[in-house]
């Protein structure tokens, strides 16, 4: 096949009697004309390849992280043994929402539940004497097996209180759906000064969500001050529960 | 209620001033790179996508990866001058429905049916949309496929030829004559024609 003579009709190169010749072989030959659109297509798609212009892509994916990403605990130190890895700390992490401004119908407790308690992994990194009960602690949140985290961190927290772990505790009472001993694990956690203070109100209201306490649930989230960073999950959520399916 | 869409056209020139749908500013924003638009799109449809996909048996993650994903998609058809004939909601919901019902067969989960959510009317003409997207993006997934069976001169060449430099300069950058350029430009777009043309998904891919 004349690709060059392709190449030069689609640029306009041929003279007028070459052009006139050419289009009656293309209105004759399938093949050919098939080729032409094939042949004009690629050299169309591939001008100025976008994967060169990446502004666009950049904007994108940080947009993406904003308005997807779970937005990650505070870290705190346990004791100089078990210090919590800043890089670890992706754990407790509740969704940040923004409003369903898109479709608003009616929201399931399921949907709800989803989109405002989401387990993530934990890493329990530096470890001292007591690195099997930590490691299995990781090891079997992170496997989705909240029995087992309970069994091993219950015994811990008496001789190493720690609020961090105990949102861990809450976590998995949560998952277990034991609503009630979740509920009395943050209210703890938030009387106190705990940099997890408004994190464990929003488990708090994931807890009266479970047991469809709507009222206890939206009380809980109207404390969180818009000063915390937890207050823009709090909105969402409170927003989410005014559509619930009651 | 969803406004009207209307029929799609494939001559760009025609739809620009007659058919285009207001929200074809969402698409101008992924070409413009428009921070203050394409924050306004995040904000109104993201909820939407990840609601759909969580409904659907998906994370959080995965409707981050499916939204974001539609997005790359449609700026890259953008880019070669997509036009919106259809409302933005149901086109980017459909998109990404199209997508997620993909990743599903993908993983072979056959115990999730796909429920709609609420609130769509699925037009033909949002389909339509939804389906250049779909095959635009294939027919490239082909081209950067083929073009890496082509040997290493054919895709420098190719690689300058398409960088948006005139065919003069690029002839003056390899100290060669014009008319070699056009003549080894247009053997290796032949060939890749060929192998385009002589692949098992060139009949699927509706070429226009």
């Amino acid at each position: 096949m004349e690709f060059e003579k392709i190449e030069r009709y689609l640029n306009n190169e041929l003279d007028s009697q070459e052009k006139e010749i050419f289009e009656k072989q293309i209105s004759e030959d399938k093949q050919l004309a098939a080729a032409i659109n094939v042949y004009k297509l690629i050299d169309e798609e591939m001008q100025n390849d976008p994967t060169q212009e990446s502004g666009t892509i950049e904007t994108i994916k940080v947009l993406s992280k904003k308005h997807f990403q779970q937005e990650k605990s505070p870290i705190i130190s346990i004791n100089r043994i078990f210090k919590i890895s800043a890089v670890a700390a992706s754990i407790l992490g509740l969704l940040f929402v923004g409003k369903w401004f898109f479709a608003p119908d009616n929201v399931s407790k399921e949907e709800l539940l989803a989109m405002h308690f989401s387990k993530e992994n934990i890493s329990l990194t530096e470890r001292g004497s007591n690195e099997d009960t930590l490691y299995l602690v990781e090891q079997y949140f992170n496997n989705n097996q909240p029995q087992k985290v309970l069994n091993f961190i219950q015994p811990y927290l008496v001789n190493h209180p720690d609020a961090e772990l105990e949102m861990i505790e809450t976590r998995a009472f949560l998952q277990l759906n034991q609503s009630k001993e979740a509920i009395a694990n943050a209210s703890v956690i938030s009387v106190g000064q705990s940099s997890f203070k408004y994190e464990s109100m929003l488990l708090m209201a994931v807890a009266y969500s479970q047991l469809n306490d709507w009222e206890n649930a939206t009380n809980t989230l109207r404390q969180i001050p818009p000063t915390a960073i937890a207050y823009d999950r709090a909105k969402s959520f409170l927003q989410d529960i005014e559509n619930i399916e009651k | 209620m969803p406004s009207k869409c209307y029929p799609p056209n494939k001559k760009i020139p025609i739809i620009l001033n007659a058919i285009m749908h207001t929200d074809q500013k969402y698409i101008q924003a992924l070409v413009e790179n428009n921070h203050h638009l394409m924050e306004e799109l995040f904000a109104s449809y993201s909820p939407g996508i990840k609601k759909m996909i969580i409904k659907n048996g998906g994370t959080i993650t995965e409707a981050e990866d499916i939204f974001q994903n539609a997005l790359l998609k449609i700026h890259q058809r953008a880019l070669k001058g997509f036009v919106l004939t259809c409302p933005f909601n149901a086109f980017i919901y459909t998109v990404c429905k199209n997508m997620w019902i993909n990743e599903l067969k993908r993983k072979n989960n056959s115990r999730v049916t796909f429920t709609d959510i609420g609130g769509y009317t699925i037009s033909d003409d949002v389909f339509e949309n939804a389906k250049q997207i779909q095959l635009g993006n294939a027919r490239r997934a082909l081209l950067d496929k083929k073009l890496e069976e082509l040997g290493q001169s054919c895709k420098e060449l190719l690689k300058l030829v398409w960088s948006g430099k005139p065919q003069e300069e690029v002839a003056e950058i390899l100290h060669t004559s014009y008319g070699y350029i056009r003549k080894r430009k247009s053997d290796c777009i032949g060939k890749l024609t060929l192998l385009i043309q002589q692949s098992p998904e060139f009949g699927d891919l509706v070429w226009p």
